[in-house]
C-alpha cells in the first residue's frame, strides 16, 4: 500500500470575533436596519419594520434610510459606528442574493 | 454566500439568516413569503445560537491518501479533492511536501508570510498556501513571483475582490505582465495568448492557481460562494505579457501607464474583466491607410460604447477595460500619426454614450446607484463618457503579429492594482534549470 500525503489547499482561517449574544426579547429594544438597496430590499425591509412595530408596541425601529445604503457603503466601518452611535440593540441587514 | 461573508469578517463560518428561494427577490416578485417568515426573523435576533464560541486559528491538517501504487493514490486524491470541492474538474498534481517545497524555491519570503485574507470566506493566503495551489495547478518555481505579485494585487482592498468574488457577474481577474520575466518564464504575449499554448505554459498554470486560490481559500464556489451566473474565463483566468520588444518608439508600457514602473522592470497590472470581444478591425484591404486607421478605431469605439452597468462601478478611479492591440497594428497606426495617447483620447471621445441612450437603457439608474459621489454626479453628462478620463482605458500591445483583429476586455474594476515583482536571490539558477528541463527559448520561440 502506497501513501500520498498532501496539503489541504483551503488554507488556515482565524476566528477573531464572536457573534453577539442574542436578546431575550425584542420588547423595548432598538432594532436598526441596514440595506444594500438591492433585491427588493426597498419593499421587504419596510414590511418587516411594520410587522415588528405591530408586534412590539414599545420597540424602537431605526429605518435603513437613516444610514448609508448600498453594497459598498454598508460595508464601511463608518456605517457600523453610526449604528453603534444610535444605541441599536440588534440589526437586520438585507438583502443578499 | 452569507456564511462566507461572515467568515471574511473574522467570525466563524456561521450566521443568523433567513433564506428564501430567488422568486421574492425579483422585480415585482411576491414578497408575501418574507412576511410569512416573520417569526424566523425574530428568532434570529433572540433564540439563534452560533455553533462556535471560541476564537483562534484553524489550521487544516494534511491529508493522507492510501492506495495500491502511486497512480492509484493520485487518482484517489483527485476524486477526494472533487468531493471536498477543491478541484476544477481537470486533474491536479499532488500538492505534496516535496512538490510544494520545490515551488517555494521561487520566493525568498518565509512560507508562513501572510499576504492577506481571500474574501469573502477569509481564508488566509500565505506564501505556502499560494505555493500549494501553484503546485496543484501544474506550476513551476519560476512562476511563483508572478503569482505572488498577482495575489498581492488581487488582495489590495482598492480592487474590492470581496465584491467581484461574490457577484452574479461573470468576473475574472486579468494579469498583464511587463518586464523580462515574461520571456524568462515562457509567458505568452503573441498568438493565442488567452488560451493554452504548450510553448508558453506559464499563463495557464498561474491563472489556474489563482482560480484555485479564489475558490478554495476565498470560498468562491459556484452557486454557493460566487453567484456568478456564467463564470467567465475561470479555468485559467487571463495571464499574459505585453509584447514589449516591438512597442513603437515613444509608446509606454501598461505598467508605466498605471504605476509609473519603468520599462525593463518586472511588474504586474491586474484588472477584473466581465467579458471579451474579438473585433475585426481592419478593412477589406482596398482602403487608403488613413481611411482604414480611422474606420478601425471608430469600429473599436462602437464596441466600447455599450450601456454597461459595469462602467458605473469603474468610472471614477478604475478602468472601463483593456484593448489588446498587436504590435503589427500598433506600429501601423503609429506610423500614421496615431500615438498611444491619441488613440486613447479618440476611443474615449468616440465611445461616449448619448444621454438619450443612457436613459433609454436604464444605465442612468446604475450611474446614480454608484458608490461614489463623482460617478453619481456624472449621470447627466451628455454624452456620458465610459470613464472619467481617457487615461483610465488600458491599451496593451499584445496578440499575434497580424493586422486583422483587436480584442476588447470590458471591466468591472473600481481600481487597477499591481506593482513590482520580487525575484528570489537564486533566480538565475531557476531560469537556467527551466531552460535545461524545457529547452531554451530563442528568438521568441521556445523549444517546447
Amino acid at each position: 500500500m502506497d501513501a500520498l500525503e498532501v496539503f489541504d489547499p483551503t488554507g488556515a482561517t482565524e476566528v477573531t470575533r464572536l457573534h453577539a449574544p442574542r436578546l431575550p426579547d425584542l420588547a423595548g429594544k432598538t432594532v436598526a436596519f441596514l440595506s444594500n438597496d438591492m433585491w427588493q430590499a426597498h419593499r421587504m425591509l419596510p414590511m418587516l419594520r411594520e410587522m415588528l412595530q405591530q408586534r412590539y408596541r414599545d420597540i424602537r425601529i431605526i429605518a435603513e434610510s437613516e444610514f448609508p445604503m448600498g453594497n459598498v457603503p454598508i460595508d464601511r466601518d463608518d456605517t457600523v459606528e453610526q449604528v453603534l452611535a444610535r444605541n441599536a440593540d440588534a440589526v437586520i441587514i438585507g438583502n443578499a442574493s | 454566500m452569507v456564511r462566507n461573508a461572515i467568515a471574511g469578517l473574522g467570525f466563524d463560518q456561521d450566521a443568523s439568516m433567513v433564506v428564501f428561494p430567488i422568486a421574492p427577490f425579483l422585480v415585482g416578485g411576491d414578497i408575501a413569503p418574507i412576511g410569512e417568515a416573520f417569526e424566523r426573523f425574530v428568532a434570529g435576533l433572540t433564540g439563534w445560537q452560533p455553533r462556535s464560541r471560541d476564537t483562534g486559528l484553524r489550521q487544516p491538517p494534511k491529508l493522507r491518501i492510501e492506495a495500491n501504487g502511486f497512480e492509484a493514490a493520485l487518482d484517489r486524491m483527485n476524486r477526494q479533492f472533487l468531493i471536498n470541492t477543491w478541484g476544477d474538474g481537470l486533474p491536479l498534481n499532488a500538492p505534496s511536501q516535496e512538490r510544494v517545497g520545490w515551488i517555494l524555491q521561487g520566493s525568498d519570503l518565509a512560507r508562513d508570510h501572510v499576504l492577506g485574507k481571500v474574501l469573502p470566506r477569509g481564508g488566509i493566503a500565505t506564501v505556502e498556501t499560494i505555493a500549494i495551489s501553484l503546485a496543484a495547478a501544474g506550476g513551476r518555481p519560476e512562476y511563483l513571483p508572478v503569482l505572488i505579485a498577482a495575489m498581492q494585487a488581487i488582495l489590495d482592498p482598492a480592487i474590492e475582490h470581496d465584491k467581484w468574488q461574490a457577484t452574479s457577474g461573470s468576473t475574472y481577474p486579468v494579469v498583464i505582465v511587463n518586464g523580462p520575466i515574461a520571456k524568462q518564464i515562457r509567458l505568452n504575449a503573441g498568438f493565442g495568448l488567452l488560451g493554452p499554448d504548450p510553448r508558453h505554459p506559464a499563463g495557464a498554470s498561474i491563472g489556474r492557481a489563482i482560480r484555485l486560490l479564489l475558490q478554495n481559500v476565498g470560498g468562491a464556489l459556484p452557486g454557493v460562494g460566487t453567484m456568478s451566473m456564467y463564470g467567465g474565463m475561470r479555468y485559467t483566468n487571463a495571464v499574459f505579457a505585453e509584447d514589449e520588444d516591438l512597442l513603437p518608439a515613444g509608446w509606454s508600457t501598461v505598467a508605466e501607464d498605471h504605476f509609473g514602473i519603468a520599462r525593463g522592470s518586472n511588474a504586474v497590472t491586474v484588472f477584473v474583466a466581465t467579458g471579451a470581444s474579438n473585433i475585426v478591425r481592419r478593412g477589406v484591404g482596398k482602403e487608403a491607410p488613413d481611411e482604414e486607421a480611422q474606420q478601425s478605431l471608430a469600429r473599436v469605439a462602437s464596441y466600447l460604447r455599450s450601456p454597461s452597468a459595469h462602467y458605473a462601478a469603474s468610472w471614477a478611479r478604475g478602468t472601463p477595460g483593456a484593448l489588446l492591440m498587436s504590435q503589427t497594428v500598433a506600429r501601423q497606426l503609429d506610423g500614421l500619426g496615431w500615438g498611444k495617447q491619441r488613440i486613447k483620447q479618440f476611443l474615449w471621445q468616440a465611445s461616449r454614450i448619448p444621454g438619450a441612450q443612457v436613459r433609454e437603457t436604464g444605465l442612468y439608474q446604475w450611474i446614480q446607484a454608484a458608490p461614489d459621489a463623482q460617478t453619481i454626479a456624472s449621470a447627466d453628462l451628455d454624452p456620458w463618457p465610459i470613464s472619467r478620463t481617457p487615461e483610465q482605458l488600458i491599451l496593451c500591445v499584445a496578440g499575434g503579429h497580424h493586422p486583422t483583429h483587436n480584442f476588447w476586455m470590458q471591466a468591472m474594476t473600481p481600481q487597477v492594482t499591481g506593482g513590482a515583482i520580487e525575484l528570489p536571490a537564486q533566480w538565475d539558477m531557476l531560469i537556467a534549470r527551466g531552460d535545461e528541463e524545457l529547452g531554451a527559448c530563442e528568438g521568441g520561440v521556445c523549444a517546447i
